[in-house]
């Protein structure tokens, strides 16, 4: 694995981001567990993660009781879970004793677009959709997303936020002009 | 009619139609009787409740999974963050196309690249000039060939740990193992391991050019946000 960060010596900035949206942005790392009480141990006396029971709300409440997913903070976060310090991205954690599901990412996609617009540009570019997605009719909760594939086969968890956000949160800055 | 919702045990504030708040807080899990409401006029700072936060407990079992404040991280450590996620391709042009044309991502090679298989690095949201995230909760990352390493592990993600060796005897104690042992690239260490649950990290460790000034670094300013909970030798300098 190559270099990081700052060694990007690119002859300019990164781009700006000046619109109202979070389109694009990778939030979660998603990571798989087949032994909860191990990947906990692991997680805990190695990389000095917290993690806690991802709310209901958010997972649809359909998860298994003695293999719940998991939220986790992976460096200094906010009682909301999210991040406080740039640089660094949380994680969730799913039961997958199969292995099926290997790890991804969760990116979040315009919250004022249909998710189906998303899934259109995804398969138009070479990607594929393949799980989920509520269509044009959106739900506006906390589990409106689809799992799509990139054009090398690596799956990403797209997740529509409602419109439950009031935009003072601190992950939702972006380059204001 | 839509009202802004804080939850009484958690703090999180949400806005919602009054006939289609969540069953439970979307932030802590409570049940709805813990939401206090107010009329949502169109600002927060409008906004006339205020409750405060659950602060970090310093003895709290970290096995415990039931919802609480985040821990309180020290400073002067990065030790443990995703700093970085990894996408393979099997086509770059292809693979940049698709990221920057759905996702509007900003793609540049590094320094140095092979110009017919190229490291990428995504900047996926707001940046610094040094090409690190300027807002919190999301990542910047790489595109990069495919590859995969004994065992067939194919890391997605770089944690950054303040010792290779350290994090690596402890990732062994622990139940994972060693994938590719500790080497330099352009004057940094690395190395892989995997956590024995299928999941498989690039360590990056920390580089002692570090200042602990930077915005991706936690300072004493930002730690003092917590300072009920700060122990002096959290504070100290290592």
């Amino acid at each position: 694995m190559p270099s990081l960060t700052n060694d990007v010596r690119a002859a300019r900035p990164p781009k700006r981001f000046p619109q109202k949206d979070l389109h694009g942005r990778v939030r979660y790392a998603q990571l798989i567990y087949r032994d909860l009480d191990h990947f906990k141990r692991f997680c805990v006396n190695v990389f000095g993660w917290d993690m806690f029971v991802t709310p209901a709300s958010v997972t649809g409440g359909d998860s298994d009781a003695a293999n719940p997913p998991l939220l986790i903070a992976t460096g200094p976060s906010y009682e909301t879970w999210e991040g406080f310090i740039p640089g660094h991205m949380n994680a969730g954690a799913n039961y997958d004793p199969s292995g099926k599901a290997p790890p991804g990412m969760m990116m979040e996609i315009h919250m004022d677009a249909p998710v189906a617009q998303t899934l259109a540009l995804v398969e138009a570019r070479g990607g594929a959709v393949t799980g989920g997605g509520d269509g044009p009719g959106d739900a506006d909760d906390w589990v409106s997303g689809a799992t799509v594939a990139d054009p090398a086969g690596n799956l990403l968890h797209l997740w529509k936020c409602p419109g439950s956000r009031t935009w003072e949160e601190p992950e939702t800055d972006y380059d204001r002009d | 009619m839509e009202k802004l919702y804080t939850c009484y045990n958690c703090s999180f504030p949400f806005k919602a139609d009054e006939g289609a708040v969540p069953a439970t807080c979307p932030s802590c899990d409570a049940s709805k009787d813990q939401y206090l409401s107010e009329p949502w006029l169109g600002d927060m700072g409008k906004r006339r409740l205020h409750v405060d936060p659950p602060e970090p407990e310093p003895d709290r079992d970290p096995m415990d999974t039931s919802y609480h404040h985040p821990k309180f991280f020290p400073a002067r450590t990065r030790h443990g963050r995703i700093r970085r996620f990894v996408l393979p391709y099997d086509d770059f042009e292809e693979s940049k196309a698709f990221y920057a044309d759905v996702f509007g991502w900003d793609i540049v090679a590094v320094d140095d690249a092979d110009s017919a298989a190229p490291l990428l690095f995504c900047a996926t949201g707001p940046g610094n000039p040094n090409w690190e995230p300027s807002v919190p909760s999301f990542s910047y990352g790489y595109l990069r060939p495919r590859q995969s390493y004994a065992g067939g592990h194919d890391p997605r993600f770089v944690v950054e740990v303040d010792d290779i060796d350290a994090t690596v005897a402890k990732a062994e104690e622990f139940g994972g193992s060693l994938v590719k042992g500790k080497y330099v690239e352009d004057g940094r260490l690395f190395a892989v391991i995997e956590d024995g649950e299928g999941n498989a990290f690039y360590l990056w460790q920390t580089p002692d050019s570090v200042t602990w000034e930077e915005p991706e670094s936690q300072t004493l300013a930002t730690t003092r946000r917590f300072a009920q909970v700060t122990r002096a030798r959290d504070l100290a300098p290592r």
